[in-house]
């Protein structure tokens, strides 16, 4: 649509008056100046702002700010000292010393204590061996904690079992120190030969049993499921 | 002709504006700080006495950016009001005076309300008649203009500067049609004089390219 080449200087002094004759005159200014409810706007908008201002950064919000920020501050210095602590070597083989139960007393430990059993494969449970105080050469690692982690997510219900200790005279340091649960299944005929005093009716029927194993290999007490 | 800052130190028109009589208690003598401190003491009738005394002022600078009375309108009450709820600033940390202050936050106020329209200009799919053509032509001659050829140059001023955004034309308008100075339009939006000038200097090249485009 080009129909005339014009200079630079050409299209400015045009665009200039063209600027020029779209200003408002005075007036008109004038008149929009004296529009009789301006002021009148002017205090409604300021009605309207002070309080929202005021209450913007009110005590109460500031409290709350205070607040959500410590929350936050706690939360990102709890979250790194997690990962720091899972991520140290150090404490990741640290061996937790179990004290064995004494053979002329029941040990009951709390639910706690024992921490989750699960029926994982192999005769030591990873999480067993990370969360429970009574076992001895317990070592933990980050993915160890992730998966016990999961699993305490999802609760099942336990037994609320006491270990009984098993007749044993061997070494008293033994007795002292730690060992291992073991997860079996052991028929009614043997725990009636261990001195449980049982129906053995169904001699051949497996009982689950959590034995309690000392370094030597030998069972010191045992808890049934 | 320069209507800016001359507009804030016009003394008939600050005078015609105190003849307003709207604020009984207070005499067109008091200082513009003297009207701060007073309203910061909580008086309502010196903040109007302020109010009238630079409402046309503020109009002037809003009628920049905005050529709707109802635009202007609410640019002032905007301005005003938050010239309200700052005015402890005013007193604390400006040296400036009242006018330019106000000044400032009316521009601002604009250049706010432009950015939250979030307006793209319009695109050039209008075609101008022979009749507009011939009259835009014109416009680069220095022939003396009657009031029917004004009348269609302000229609075709709106049909082709609406493709120029609105600060743009603020820019340019202060720059050619008040005649301010880059300091003084730096010194208005807060901004550097570089920066003055590379929006001058796109403003400009924006007019031409619509200006070429419609020729």
């Amino acid at each position: 649509m080009n129909r005339h080449e014009l200079q630079p200087g050409e299209l400015d002094k045009i665009g200039t008056r063209l600027i020029a004759s779209s200003v408002l005159n005075e007036s008109e200014i004038d008149r929009i100046a004296d529009s009789p409810f301006l002021y009148s706007g002017v205090k409604a908008r300021i009605n309207s702002d002070v309080p929202a201002r005021t209450n913007a950064f009110g005590f109460g919000r500031r409290l709350a700010l205070g607040f959500g920020s410590l929350f936050v501050v706690i939360g990102i210095v709890g979250t790194g000292l997690f990962m720091l602590r899972g991520g140290d070597p150090t404490i990741a083989d640290r061996r937790v010393h179990v004290p064995m139960p004494k053979a002329d007393q029941p040990v009951g430990y709390s639910r706690s204590e024992r921490g989750d059993i699960e029926s994982v494969p192999g005769p030591v449970m990873a999480s067993e061996r990370h969360n429970s105080p009574q076992i001895q050469n317990a070592s933990f690692s980050r993915a160890e904690d992730r998966n016990y982690a999961r699993k305490k997510a999802t609760p099942r219900v336990q037994p609320d079992l006491e270990f009984y200790p098993l007749v044993y005279t061997g070494d008293p340091k033994e007795n002292a120190s730690g060992g291992r649960v073991l997860q079996v299944e052991m028929s009614r005929s043997s725990l009636f030969a261990m001195g449980f005093n049982i129906p053995i009716e169904n001699g051949a029927e497996l009982v689950k049993a959590d034995l309690l194993v000392g370094q030597d290999g030998v069972a010191r007490a045992i808890r049934l499921h | 002709m320069s209507t800016f800052p001359t507009a804030f130190e016009d003394e008939t028109l600050i005078a015609r504006v105190d003849g307003d009589a709207a604020a009984p208690h207070f005499s067109a003598q008091l200082t513009d700080r003297q009207l701060v401190t007073e309203v910061l003491a909580g008086s309502d009738d010196a903040f109007e006495q302020i109010f009238n005394r630079y409402k046309r002022p503020v109009a002037h600078v809003a009628a920049r950016y905005f050529r709707r009375p109802e635009q202007i309108e609410e640019i002032i009450q905007i301005s005003f009001a938050k010239a309200f709820t700052e005015l402890t600033n005013f007193r604390g940390q400006h040296e400036a005076s009242l006018g330019s202050w106000l000044s400032r936050i009316t521009a601002n106020a604009c250049l706010d309300t432009i950015r939250s329209q979030k307006r793209k200009p319009e695109s050039l799919d209008c075609d101008l008649s022979a009749n507009e053509t011939e009259t835009l032509l014109d416009l680069a001659s220095c022939r003396e203009q009657n009031a029917e050829h004004k009348l269609a140059v302000r229609d075709l001023s709106e049909k082709l500067l609406r493709n120029l955004p609105e600060d743009d034309r603020a820019i340019l308008q202060m720059l050619y049609v008040d005649e301010m100075s880059v300091a003084d339009i730096a010194s208005l939006l807060g901004w550097s004089r570089s920066k003055v000038k590379i929006r001058a200097w796109r403003a400009r090249n924006s007019l031409r390219k619509i200006l070429k485009y419609y020729t």
